[in-house]
């Protein structure tokens, strides 16, 4: 149920190098938000003028909080990373689809690129009940150790974990899609068994939606976006599906089936 | 000053709760800002642009932050008209506001049959033309460049409606206020000014445009000040009430806006960031005209002391 609100910075982590963890309070958040879905934050009064969408990362009803994670990389991102517990924050949410629950006996796989983390691990806390840890695979890539977020706590989860950054200094070297690949491969399971969900940087959602149908993959892919309204009124988070129509990533997404769209 | 101020304006026998719209493109067919805001505190709604097919729209990106703005080539994207009238059309009707259809299309008689459709429909208070978006070939800035096709155009749309016609009016001409006499001799009984400033931003990491368009129109604060000027210069040209448009984000903008001339102002850009912004900018002239004991926001139209 979207809502426009005001919510409070209760706190702030810098978790890496131009990373942040915001806990927000918000009871209606914290209720009513399925992983996947994200919420459209005002920056600031004035300059940058458009809000900018984060992924739920994760929800604490029991205290009516929750968390995003944030990297700075323009001037929006840089004004939120610096707010402080106490200072409020104008948003809207939550928006978008979600996540659909795997089908019950797959096999679960989580891939997850830089900060393609935030939503699955919403996700991964909502299958956990669902599914027993070895039942559970979380592919985590970053460009170098120093960029990998959540390894310790992935390992805290039971759920496999294998980790892949590009230079090789942690985990193994390459692509995570090219590990993800490599491992569905090797393992020659029945791929019909799998069901994938996937989050991180556009190259990367690109490869996994190539993968997903060259194989014909239960994959849902989280897409990421500037967005203007964030409602579904403006069309400008378009992107094109394979039947040729656009579709708005905030609200027939974020979450698509990476055989669905057609990523440049 | 005893009860409230009068807000309600009358524009070609159509009469408006208040002066305050949101404008098209911006905030779709209205049902996608229904869960934030009471949509019967705005005057009325102006819909997404109708043309007489669906359009799919420009490939992304198609939005981009600018300073003070942004610029967008989303390319018509809409059902056409058929959908329109039977998918959208009904939820608009149930409001308690003003619905004003704007049509967009390529050639005349796509206007024409367009018009002709909408013609059949109840519930629809006004046609907003617009012969001025900057994104597509066909949409409609062939006949607002030049004040002859500007008036070919709406007059020809004049004779085949009996609802009050609109023409919205492009900033990116010679002189504006010509386009808008051509508007007013082919029979508008109102212009909108202005539509978006056609613009450009580069990424120098790729060396190419931002959006796929290469070009977007410009939108937000950043327009607001050529926007104003445009409506002065207009409000003094022609009789037609003349509806403001271009960066309006608070009441001070909307105040602007009417002293300048407009009898009516339209909300975009800050849809996107605020959602409440019309129902703040109605609040904000509610006191406006309270603190200084004007009794109509009609008796500001237009009140701007020169010399």
């Amino acid at each position: 149920m979207l809502a426009q609100l005001s919510c409070t910075v209760l706190s702030r982590k810098e978790l890496l190098d131009h990373i942040f963890k915001l806990t927000l309070s918000s009871s209606h958040i914290s209720r009513k938000a399925k992983p996947g879905n994200f919420v459209h934050l005002k920056v600031n009064s004035d300059a940058p003028l458009l809000r900018r969408p984060f992924s739920i990362h994760s929800v604490d009803r029991a205290r009516n909080r929750f968390e995003i994670l944030l990297k700075v990389v323009g001037k929006g991102s840089a004004v939120l990373s610096q707010k402080s517990p106490g200072e409020t924050l104008d948003l809207l949410g939550p928006i978008g689809n979600s996540f659909s629950l795997p089908p019950r006996g797959r096999e679960v796989i989580l891939v997850a690129g830089g900060m393609g983390i935030a939503p699955l691990w919403f996700l991964l806390t909502r299958l956990a009940g669902r599914f027993s840890p070895e039942d559970m695979t979380v592919f985590m890539g970053a460009k170098s150790k120093t960029e990998l977020l959540y390894a310790d706590k992935l390992k805290g989860t039971q759920a496999k974990l294998i980790v892949a950054t590009d230079d090789g200094s942690a985990g193994r070297k390459g692509l995570i899609t090219e590990v993800f690949l490599k491992e569905i491969k090797k393992r020659g399971r029945d791929l019909k068994k799998l069901a994938v969900c996937s989050c991180g940087p556009h190259k990367m959602l690109k490869s996994m939606s190539e993968i997903a149908k060259s194989l014909d993959l239960w994959c849902q892919i989280s897409l990421e976006t500037h967005m203007a309204c964030g409602v579904g009124a403006c069309w400008g988070c378009v992107v094109k599906g394979n039947d040729g129509t656009y579709k708005r990533v905030c609200v027939d997404g974020p979450v698509f089936d990476a055989r669905e769209v057609v990523l440049e | 000053m005893k009860g409230r101020p009068d807000l309600s304006v009358k524009v070609a026998g159509v009469r408006f709760s208040n002066p305050v719209l949101v404008a098209s493109g911006t905030f779709g067919y209205g049902e996608e800002y229904n869960a934030l805001i009471d949509l019967s505190k705005l005057g009325g709604i102006i819909t997404k642009s109708v043309t007489l097919k669906p359009r799919e729209g420009n490939p992304p990106p198609r939005t981009v932050e600018t300073p003070a703005g942004m610029l967008n080539a989303i390319g018509l994207t809409n059902v056409g008209v058929d959908r329109f009238i039977k998918q959208k059309l009904p939820f608009l009707r149930r409001l308690n506001t003003r619905t004003i259809v704007n049509v967009a299309g390529s050639t005349v008689d796509d206007y024409l049959k367009v018009v002709k459709r909408l013609n059949r429909c109840k519930g629809i208070d006004m046609l907003e033309i617009n012969i001025s978006c900057p994104n597509v070939k066909e949409g409609g800035l062939a006949f607002g460049a030049r004040p002859e096709s500007a008036y070919e155009c709406i007059k020809q749309i004049r004779d085949h409606t009996s609802y009050p016609v609109i023409a919205k009016l492009s900033p990116n001409v010679t002189d504006i206020v010509q386009v808008a006499c051509a508007a007013e001799e082919a029979g508008a009984d109102a212009v909108s000014l202005i539509n978006t400033l056609v613009g450009m931003a580069i990424d120098v990491e790729e060396r190419k445009p931002v959006l796929a368009n290469i070009t977007g129109g410009l939108s937000g604060p950043a327009i607001k000040p050529v926007a104003l000027a445009m409506v002065w210069k207009v409000a003094g040209a022609v009789r037609l009430p003349v509806i403001g448009i271009g960066g309006i984000f608070n009441v001070q903008d909307a105040l602007e806006f009417i002293l300048a001339g407009a009898c009516m102002i339209q909300i975009g850009c800050a849809n996107f960031v605020d959602p409440q912004t019309t129902v703040k900018i109605v609040d904000g002239l509610n006191r406006y005209l309270k603190e200084r004991k004007i009794k109509r926001i009609t008796d500001l139209v237009g009140g701007l002391r020169t010399g």
